[in-house]
């Protein structure tokens, strides 16, 4: 349900059945109901990369695609990442392929080779996004040697499932 | 970035890095694995040779792989976890007391296996090595 500016009423002005369901109702349906989407992921297999230039995590499941109505959106990644060795990791949320963050993405985190590795919590919300269909997609790379994001591969004390949701948020 | 898709069989990308870095320098940024499938990232610029090539060091390395063996990055993680353990059996805060306490060549044995052990696997988890240890 599509959000109305909602009208300015005036004086003595008659509410009929279709003003009212146009700005009250289908807004708060609006408001209820905004472009969204969410992937809980669960992989047979872990995400690994050795890359050290941004690279996809996975273009189906790591990437949500909605039709904005012109508000700012809100997107969240939570994941687990654990590394071959003591390393740093990057994130960053491309848009439109379009990346949001610096040389070194939205967030960066040094890992290690623990069980469970790092929780990685990359929140961000957008300003200015036009109205209109939106890729939303995360990437990833790595200082040096291989990050792990586990990814529900069954491991045991490790399987552990992220999760990537898109929300317009007005 | 040239994203070149090789294959759907699970590989240690450690595999092969290090000989696609010595091929292909900076043209290659490293590999990618996501539902087993694995995608190797290289420069835009790099020449359909060099992606040839990069395609055939991957197969080579793909036809040397022990499938008994766990993935490299498997074993680094069960040696930190054993290096940790060993660590955690040394109390640093007395070393000195300890060492002076040493009075006979099988207790000085004792503790320099203890801590040559704790740093053999530290030293692994780190990649400094990668043979086995017995005990």
């Amino acid at each position: 349900m599509a959000w109305t500016t909602p009208k300015t009423w005036v004086a003595n002005e008659g509410l009929t059945a279709a003003l009212f369901n146009t700005h009250i109702r289908d807004n708060l349906l609006a408001l209820k109901s905004p472009p969204r989407g969410v992937k809980n992921i669960n992989e047979a297999t872990d995400y690994t990369t050795t890359s050290t230039s941004w690279a996809y995590i996975d273009t189906t499941d790591v990437s949500i695609t909605i039709t904005t109505t012109g508000g700012d959106v809100t997107v969240f990644w939570l994941c687990n990442v654990k590394g071959s060795t003591s390393i740093t990791v990057y994130f960053d949320l491309w848009i439109d392929g379009t990346p949001m963050g610096g040389d070194s993405g939205l967030v960066a985190q040094d890992i290690n080779a623990g069980t469970a590795g790092e929780a990685i919590p990359l929140i961000f919300r957008t300003n200015g996004l036009a109205a209109g269909s939106h890729q939303f997609r995360i990437v990833w790379r790595v200082s040096s040697g291989t990050a792990t994001i586990l990814a529900g591969a069954g491991t045991s004390g490790a399987d552990l499932h992220p999760q990537f949701s898109v929300v317009e948020t007005g | 970035m040239v994203e070149l898709e090789v294959t759907r069989d699970p590989i240690d990308l450690n595999e092969f890095d290090s000989d696609m870095r010595a091929a292909l320098g900076g043209k290659y940024y490293g590999a990618s694995s996501r539902k087993g499938v694995v995608v190797l990232h290289l420069s835009d610029d790099a020449t359909p040779s060099e992606v040839n090539q990069a395609r055939s060091i991957f197969n080579a390395a793909k036809a040397a792989v022990d499938p008994t063996k766990p993935p490299l990055s498997v074993g680094l993680a069960e040696r930190a976890d054993r290096g940790r353990s060993s660590i955690r059996q040394l109390d640093f805060n007395d070393i000195q007391t300890r060492i002076n306490n040493i009075s006979n060549l099988a207790e000085a044995k004792t503790f320099l296996i203890q801590l040559t052990q704790a740093v053999y696997f530290l030293a692994a988890a780190q990649g400094f090595t990668d043979q086995d240890l017995d005990s």
